[in-house]
């Protein structure tokens, strides 16, 4: 397993050519959503970059228009020689860059969807030969990292921000009455006042990172084959300075935690439950893949009828179960019934709506079920 | 060229509204693999009702497998994707390609490539044809234009959102429910942390509330000459979750204003927005339909949707003998309200609510929501109309 780093601001650059990492991935202001280096001074960047020895990466993770692509693509054409590699976020970006840069190297960041292995294929052969790193999101547990089986390399994020929310509007100057450029600050849901993010809006829009740091360093190894890179997601010169100091001696990890946030995350990193709260949004008591469901009961009078919308054609006389919202179950043996004009029904009934005699504990909402 | 009109349908009920008010398709879900887990969704066998409702019409029916699966879910979907062979679809919507290449390798189904994927280029428009879409849902942040655009150099069918509820961030790429509320916003669990109000502090200044992250609604229904100058394919109404009175009224609008268009009349833009206006909505925006999003669409108030109206009921059934209809209330009713109804073809009906007889003919001094009584059937009223009615003040 191998590490790399970010740098997306000039003041960092120093730092990050003392570390000791092979690879840096560059954040520009003009291809990267975070990025803060300005076109005028990547030269500059470069070159002290490859004094270092690093490989270059350049980060194009914005999403991007057609007019948005042309303007990039007459830039990137001018710098491309002198990077090693480009990622993309833009499956769209990747196919320009396979046919404007055949030979250059493409790193596919799959940050937001792409949770399974055949997608994750799919998505390969689309980009190979040139492809040569897919990027896991971070909602992508270990265990199921591990049974991805593809001839790429895999890279994960191993600690930093995590982003939460990308929208291309600029939403934060006006409510702090502030003239656009470049905005960092910190804001709190009213719903969750205590967890309080770091929020940016710079030209490529809004962004907003969760409150925790992402850090799973002490759950990997140096010798483990998978993932073959871990990447720190790095924002301040007191990190990149404990980094140039300390990798890769022992206790590294540890001390570069310490400059992240008070409390750190391992997010998704173990296990990812997040779809178990989704069941609960079903009521099971009335859930609606049963065989047997005949029809609902629309309105319920007390001491009166019941108006019910019989949705399966039924054969009187029927056993008809009652199941409520709150998962009570009354039994009843249906004779005949009334349709709303009060003609009387003895023997088939078609889809529609009827009225029945009113039945304790039946509630609207409740499923009919053919017994 | 006529443009499809695409409206949501969370359920069985919905979908016949939406038919019936002219929608020219539908999209629905199943119980698994969408997006909006809170909705009704389609039990199989209503899948095969809605499908067979649908084309007895001559109306398209889309089915959402736009959730971003992880593998075991995806191990699932074959053995569904084995009865929507049986039950024939018109498309299945998806953002994920590992769903994509299961549909590819066990149906037929045409592939409808969701607005989750956030498609806002012809390359990347190009890469989905090459894995087998036969449709592009743009990303809302590009302008009519732009999509046709794609649609010209790919030559894939291209459906825009017209109308409804906006994510302020790229859809597909906002993760505050997952981190926040360890609910997966991609697979059915958005908590709507964007409707949230938020306090910012910025430096050197006193915090600022704001509800910064809210988004306008989409409203395009003065754009239709251009989608069919640019020859969109289809314009789709956001909202599976959405009331009856709301698929009612934006279908109809929409419907009847492209009937206008398409048949060289004059087209009613002002009775058209004022109808739209009557739905509850965060203030309408064209979005970015004709020129990029900026901060003049965000919605900064609390997330209560404006309106003068409520949705009163809808018609269950006509009893022409006696010249009323079975009415069901969706929400309080009085005696000596005037009901608005919103018929299929013909012009919105005022009824006056005279008495409230329930269907064992006793007397209601009031109807409850669900309270089911006989309301006056006027000429053009039908069953599955719904009405709206003034607020209370």
């Amino acid at each position: 397993m191998k590490v790399l780093l970010n740098i997306n601001h000039m003041n960092h650059l120093d730092s990050v050519c003392k570390t000791k990492m092979d690879e840096v991935l560059i954040q520009t202001k003009r291809f990267s959503r975070v990025g803060f280096i300005e076109d005028k001074d990547f030269d500059e960047c470069f070159l002290k970059l490859k004094k270092s020895k690093k490989v270059l990466i350049l980060d194009w993770n914005t999403l991007v228009n057609d007019s948005e692509i042309e303007d990039s693509k007459q830039h990137l054409l001018k710098i491309a020689d002198k990077i090693d590699a480009i990622r993309f976020l833009d499956p769209g970006v990747g196919l320009l860059l396979k046919e404007i840069l055949p030979q250059k190297q493409l790193h596919f960041s799959m940050e937001f969807g792409n949770f399974n292995a055949q997608g994750i294929k799919s998505w390969e052969s689309s980009f190979t030969p040139q492809l040569t790193r897919i990027i896991l999101s971070n909602q992508l547990p270990l265990s199921e990292i591990r049974k991805i089986d593809i001839n790429t390399e895999i890279e994960i994020q191993g600690c930093g921000r995590i982003e939460l929310f990308y929208s291309p509007r600029k939403l934060i100057h006006r409510p702090i009455n502030q003239p656009g450029g470049a905005i960092s600050l910190l804001g709190a849901s009213e719903d969750r006042p205590t967890q309080i993010s770091p929020m940016i809006e710079n030209d490529s829009g809004t962004f907003m990172f969760y409150d925790k740091d992402l850090f799973v360093l002490d759950e990997l190894n140096n010798d483990d084959v998978c993932p073959d890179y871990v990447r720190l997601e790095l924002y301040r010169l007191d990190q990149f300075e404990i980094l140039a100091q300390t990798y890769p001696e022992p206790g590294w990890a540890e001390k570069l935690a310490k400059t992240l946030t008070n409390k750190t995350t391992r997010g998704f990193f173990r296990i990812n439950k997040s779809h178990a709260p989704l069941q609960r949004l079903t009521n099971k008591h009335i859930k609606k893949e049963s065989e047997t469901k005949v029809g609902v009961v629309l309105e319920s009078v007390k001491k009166q009828h019941m108006i019910v919308e019989i949705q399966k054609e039924i054969m009187l006389p029927a056993q008809l179960l009652f199941c409520s919202p709150e998962g009570k179950q009354v039994e009843s043996s249906v004779q005949k019934v009334e349709n709303l004009s009060g003609a009387l029904i003895e023997e088939k009934i078609q889809p529609g709506y009827y009225k029945l005699p009113w039945l304790k504990h039946v509630v609207p909402a409740s499923v009919l079920k053919a017994v | 060229m006529k443009i499809e009109l695409l409206a949501p349908a969370g359920n069985l009920e919905k979908l016949k509204i939406a038919i019936r008010y002219g929608a020219d398709a539908v999209y629905i879900a199943g119980q698994q693999f969408g997006l909006r887990s809170a909705a009704d969704n389609f039990s199989r066998y209503e899948v095969e009702q809605a499908i067979s409702f649908a084309h007895q019409r001559k109306k398209k029916v889309y089915l959402t497998l736009n959730a971003y699966l992880h593998n075991h879910e995806l191990e699932e979907l074959p053995e569904f994707l084995g009865f929507l062979n049986e039950v024939h679809p018109d498309g299945v919507i998806c953002s994920d390609l590992g769903v994509v290449s299961s549909v590819k390798e066990n149906t037929k189904i045409p592939i409808h490539i969701s607005t989750q994927a956030s498609v806002l280029n012809q390359y990347h428009a190009e890469i989905w044809k090459q894995h087998g879409a036969h449709r592009i849902v743009t990303g809302r942040e590009i302008s009519i234009q732009e999509a046709a655009d794609i649609k010209k150099n790919t030559g894939l069918e291209i459906e825009m959102f017209i109308h409804g509820a906006m994510c302020m961030s790229y859809s597909g790429q906002c993760t505050i429910s997952n981190y926040t509320a360890g609910r997966d916003s991609n697979r059915g669990g958005c908590i709507q942390s964007c409707r949230f109000k938020y306090k910012l502090y910025p430096k050197d200044q006193e915090p600022v509330d704001t509800f910064f992250m809210s988004s306008k609604d989409l409203q395009g229904i003065r754009l239709l000459d251009q989608f069919k100058h640019y020859k969109i394919d289809s314009l789709k109404i956001e909202g599976r979750m959405k009331s009856n009175l709301y698929i009612a009224s934006t279908v109809r609008a929409y419907s009847q204003a492209l009937h206008q268009l398409q048949n060289h009349q004059l087209v009613d833009y002002d009775y058209f927005e004022n109808e739209l206006k009557k739905i509850p909505n965060r203030e309408y925006t064209t979005g970015s339909l004709t020129s990029p999003a900026d901060e003049t669409t965000v919605y900064d108030k609390q997330d209560e949707l404006s309106t003068d109206y409520e949705m009163a009921g809808n018609i269950l059934e006509i009893d022409h003998s006696q010249k009323r209809c079975a009415f069901q209330a969706r929400n309080k009713i009085q005696i000596g309200e005037a009901l608005e109804v919103l018929t299929f073809s013909d012009s919105v009906k005022t009824v006056k609510v005279d008495q409230l007889l329930n269907m064992s003919n006793v007397a209601l001094t009031v109807a409850q929501p669900n309270n089911i009584f006989w309301l006056p059937w006027q000429e053009g009223m039908e069953i599955q109309n719904v009405a709206r009615m003034k607020k209370n003040q």
